[in-house]
């Protein structure tokens, strides 16, 4: 089936999952109604409930969903649809109490039934739950313990807020609308046993070690890992994975990294990783030997999906790695389609792989474009940033026969979008990996 | 590109939710 079916059918199957509880409230034999702001609340409320409890689909890194989107486009749907379900979920109290200020008396956490409370417990909790997640970066929580909270948080959230429909029981009072609240959470349940439980249990059986930790430029490193008891997995250039490394593949502390190496090579992974934040700070420092666990390969970026005559590839410092085992891989393959690399780096001696990258060159039909921040007195190339003046350039005459490929850090991607569009490119050829999902 | 196609996406289910919603209710409503 096509790609473009395949997402089209599961946008469909999402809208579907979305708007349930409307169907059925209306298809459903359904109790005597009541005046319509009472009736439009409650309305936005089970559409709350629905997008909020959907959010678990996503972030179960599905498979088969991850191999119709990218996944920092399901990242970014999770951000939003859940900013849309608090939403939704305090509109519900709020258009009760302005349509009928008497709801008010059963608002006060010391009196309220629990029908009521269990239900205003759900909304303070998703504020927190969400507040917490967009918030995140400007309070400095830690990653870690903020996504280990975020999990429990969210199953909190969610049962408090079937205890309040089944507790007020006027849309479950119906069979087909008990089913439906019963059918849709255990749906969720499923998303949360398969990326707690199965997943893991099948990384279990599949552990790698960690062979090597080269240092690379730029405060990166290269994490080489080979497969222990089993052949290893096979990916496509420009793909990532979820390592747990020395932790349990049950762990929920795990980090998103592209793979660097050829795709070519079997039973061995790379992994480049930048000083970024907390955690791969620490990276360095693991030792030759640790078993890491990985869950992958992720993602649809790179030539393997967008087949053409030639590529042209935009990276951004440690943005490279993915375009990296492009790289590597293709030469591998004896690839000898023309391809054009721009890559921003802030100095000359901040060239994550540059040195490779001119062996590269050599082996492929490949240009390189070095755009450096800061350069060096004696650098004849280029400065500053990728801007249109600089694709402008270098670019092929014809524009729309390639495909673009980029990644980096997010204002970078921003940037050079705009350029791309400036220089004529087509947006539909512009492939991007942002490396700042959560 | 695909960011935008999502920003719409999302968009599109926001206002079918509040339409959806309205309607529904409006139909129930006494």
């Amino acid at each position: 089936m096509k790609l473009s079916v395949k997402a089209v059918l599961w946008l469909a199957l999402y809208c579907l999952m979305i708007f349930a509880p409307l169907l059925i409230i209306y298809i459903g034999p359904r109790p005597a109604g009541r005046e319509f702001w009472r009736e439009f609340a409650v309305a936005l409320g089970f559409i709350g409930l629905s997008l909020m409890g959907l959010q678990f689909i996503p972030t179960a890194r599905l498979p088969f969903l991850s191999s119709v989107f990218p996944m920092d486009t399901i990242y970014f749907v999770h951000h939003a649809t859940s900013l849309a379900s608090l939403g939704f979920v305090f509109a519900h109290p709020l258009i009760l109490i302005f349509s009928n200020p008497n709801f008010a008396q059963f608002f006060n956490p010391a009196t309220s039934p629990w029908r009521v409370l269990s239900g205003l417990l759900a909304v303070a909790f998703a504020l927190i739950l969400i507040g917490s997640s967009v918030l995140r970066k400007d309070l400095k929580v830690i990653y870690e313990p903020w996504r280990m909270t975020h999990a429990l948080i969210s199953v909190v959230t969610l049962a408090l807020a079937l205890i309040h429909i089944f507790k007020v029981d006027y849309y479950t009072a119906m069979p087909l609308q008990r089913l439906l609240w019963i059918a849709l959470p255990l749906l969720w349940l499923a998303a949360i046993v398969y990326a707690r439980g199965i997943k893991p249990a099948r990384m279990l059986n599949k552990p790698y070690e960690l062979k090597e930790v080269r240092p690379e430029r730029n405060a990166s490193w290269t994490l080489a890992l080979a497969p222990v008891g089993h052949a290893g997995i096979t990916f496509k250039p420009g793909q990532f994975a979820w390592l747990a490394i020395e932790r349990s593949p049950f762990d929920i502390r795990q980090h998103p990294f592209s793979f660097s190496s050829s795709a070519e090579r079997k039973g061995w992974l790379e992994f480049t990783v930048k000083e970024l934040g907390d955690f791969t700070r620490t990276v360095k420092d693991v030792k030759p030997g640790t078993r890491i666990f990985v869950d992958g390969p992720y993602g649809t970026f790179g030539p393997d999906f967008h087949d053409a005559p030639s590529y042209v590839f935009l990276a951004g410092g440690v943005g490279i790695t993915p375009i990296m085992s492009t790289l590597r891989t293709l030469a591998d393959r004896g690839d000898k389609r023309p391809l054009l690399l721009f890559y921003g780096s802030p100095s000359w001696e901040d060239v994550i792989y540059r040195e490779e990258i001119e062996e590269l060159e050599k082996r492929l039909n490949l240009k390189v474009i070095h755009v450096l921040e800061h350069p060096h007195h004696e650098w004849q190339g280029e400065k500053g940033f990728i801007t249109t003046a600089v694709l402008d350039y270098y670019l092929p005459e014809d524009r729309t026969n390639v495909e673009y490929f980029m990644c980096g850090p997010l204002p970078m991607i921003q940037a050079v979008e705009r350029a791309l569009q400036k220089a004529g490119v087509p947006m539909s050829h512009v492939h991007s990996e942002r490396y700042e999902m959560v | 590109m695909i960011r935008q196609y999502s920003i719409r996406f999302m968009a599109a289910i926001i206002a079918l939710a509040i339409i959806l919603s309205a309607l529904v209710a409006r139909l129930q409503a006494r």
